[in-house]
């Protein structure tokens, strides 16, 4: 059975899923504090509904879910600067509106409707070099903006208010966040699909909180965490023959279960060992 | 100016000596955050012209950075994980250019702020962790550490305790003696910076009195303001202001 796994299409799934995890946990990060987890979920299914367009007119599916998610973006970062309207309420009805576009499409391109349906719950086994070549410089771009501009996340996150009067250009930088989720999910249609993209970008960055006192504690946490969950669903999957993207969503929530459990945050202690030290002083009273 | 297609302040006319002490008091909606917004040039006016140090700060936003702004507390999530140090360095840091490194020169000056604030034990703490009163001295200390020549404060003293209440207001009257900032901060607590301040302003959409604080103290131009019967009384020699009200 390992053998399987030295494979070269084995080696390029893992790296697939690592990238795509790596990026996606750390837009979470900013995603999840901001409050905005859902609009990387309605972004997801904006760009599912983009490469289902683009195979039904003959485009490159990247492409295509690349320009409509980027679109979703800029308009939901527009719709939240205006606030005449909620944002979650934008979000439902973009988020109803595209799945149903993305629904469509695929029945209509029903020579295509198998590529489409990889989109929906992904196919890391199958990704391609030529694939795998632009999702890892599409990873690692968005890995290194966010790297590059760590501190202004931090800052917009923590008081946008105090921020712009410090003089940052909050607006540019939100923006920025998430034309960076909207790559970021686009990575993800291909190696996980839409449906899971939204566990790769809220997970993570969920498990990590309960452990953080940081962000940058938080960003590295939300980094093992999917590091892990990918390779133990990577090996898990293999062993029983069950879909990669969908064994890794499994051991994401288990995991989250587990964070739950151990929470710093929810038992007041400052890191985990102290955590197990208030744990056991409770038992043996 | 404007907020919503609602004017929210009209007919304000009104100049700042360096250094002072000013206090803008007024009731909720009065405008009080929308002036701090608008000198920041956060908040452009429709007609007029606003000149912060002699700049203004809609055309130039570079004078932002002379300025250390204090925002309401409770508009800040507490949940956020982000260490006290961070916090204060944000004042500095915040205020540079790309890449925003912080040099020795940095954490020196954001340890000083720390120290004076009494909040350099919670150096590496997480801001969650710490009460209200910590957490107000966090803002302060971090807008200090900018070296602002004007501190703007809204409601600094809202929701703490009265050591933290004391020590923000002693410690503010010495940033205008000894460092010649001009501080203007927006509060509810009138009677806390009575004896500090070297002019209050008491606002409703409008400057309803602006001048010494012994001048404008009168409880026809206070209760004009609150729009409710203000008193003010004699204690110790002190006058204290009762009965206001800050809903209109």
């Amino acid at each position: 059975m390992l053998e399987v796994l030295t494979q070269p299409f084995m080696i390029k799934a893992l790296i697939a899923v690592i990238l795509s995890g790596s990026a996606s946990a750390l837009i979470g990060v900013y995603m999840v504090l901001r409050g905005l987890s859902s609009i990387g979920a309605a972004i997801a299914h904006v760009a599912l509904a983009g490469a289902a367009i683009s195979l039904l007119t003959g485009l490159d599916p990247v492409v295509g879910a690349l320009i409509l998610s980027l679109v979703f973006a800029l308009l939901s970062g527009y719709g939240e600067e205006k606030g005449e309207v909620k944002a979650d309420m934008t979000i439902g009805v973009l988020f109803g509106f595209s799945t149903a576009v993305a629904a469509l499409a695929i029945s209509l391109s029903s020579p295509y409707a198998a590529s489409a349906w990889r989109f929906l719950i992904g196919d890391v086994l199958g990704v391609t070099d030529n694939e795998l070549l632009v999702l890892a410089v599409m990873s690692l771009a968005v890995i290194g903006v966010i790297t590059l501009f760590k501190m202004e996340f931090k800052y917009i996150t923590f008081d946008p208010e105090g921020s712009s009067a410090m003089g940052l250009n909050v607006r540019f930088y939100r923006y920025l966040l998430l034309v960076l989720t909207a790559v970021s999910m686009v990575v993800n249609l291909r190696v996980v699909g839409s449906i899971l993209s939204v566990a790769f970008i809220a997970i993570p960055a969920v498990v990590a909180y309960q452990f953080s006192h940081s962000f940058e504690e938080m960003g590295k946490i939300s980094f093992l965490t999917i590091l892990i969950s990918s390779i133990l669903g990577f090996l898990v999957s293999v062993m029983l023959n069950l879909p990669t993207s969908a064994v890794v969503g499994v051991i994401l929530s288990v995991g989250y279960l587990i964070s739950i459990k151990l929470s710093v945050k929810r038992r007041k202690c400052k890191s985990i060992i102290q955590c197990f030290r208030v744990v056991r002083e409770h038992h043996i009273k | 100016m404007v907020l919503n297609q609602q004017p929210i302040l009209e007919d304000l006319s009104f100049s700042i000596v360096e250094p002072s002490f000013v206090a803008v008091v007024g009731p909720n909606g009065a405008g009080k955050t929308t002036l701090l917004k608008t000198m920041l040039g956060i908040i452009k006016p429709v007609e007029g012209e606003i000149r912060v140090l002699g700049r203004n700060p809609v055309e130039d936003p570079g004078v932002r950075r002379l300025v250390g702004y204090v925002p309401q507390r409770e508009r800040i999530d507490p949940l956020i994980p982000v260490l006290v140090k961070d916090i204060i360095l944000m004042g500095r840091l915040a205020k540079k250019r790309f890449p925003r490194r912080a040099t020795s020169e940095d954490l020196e000056k954001a340890r000083q702020v720390a120290r004076l604030l009494e909040v350099d034990q919670f150096w590496e703490e997480s801001y969650a962790h710490l009460s209200g009163g910590q957490q107000q001295r966090v803002l302060v200390a971090r807008a200090l550490a900018s070296e602002p020549s004007l501190l703007l404060l809204d409601e600094p003293f809202s929701a703490v305790d009265t050591p933290t209440t004391q020590l923000l207001v002693r410690l503010l009257r010495e940033l205008v003696d000894k460092s010649g900032v001009t501080i203007i901060l927006v509060t509810h607590e009138i009677n806390v910076l009575l004896k500090h301040i070297d002019r209050l302003m008491l606002l409703n959409r409008r400057i309803i009195a602006f001048g010494k604080p012994d001048e404008v103290l009168d409880e026809a131009l206070l209760t004009e303001t609150f729009l409710k019967r203000v008193q003010v009384v004699a204690s110790d020699g002190e006058r204290i202001v009762t009965g206001v009200s800050y809903h209109a």
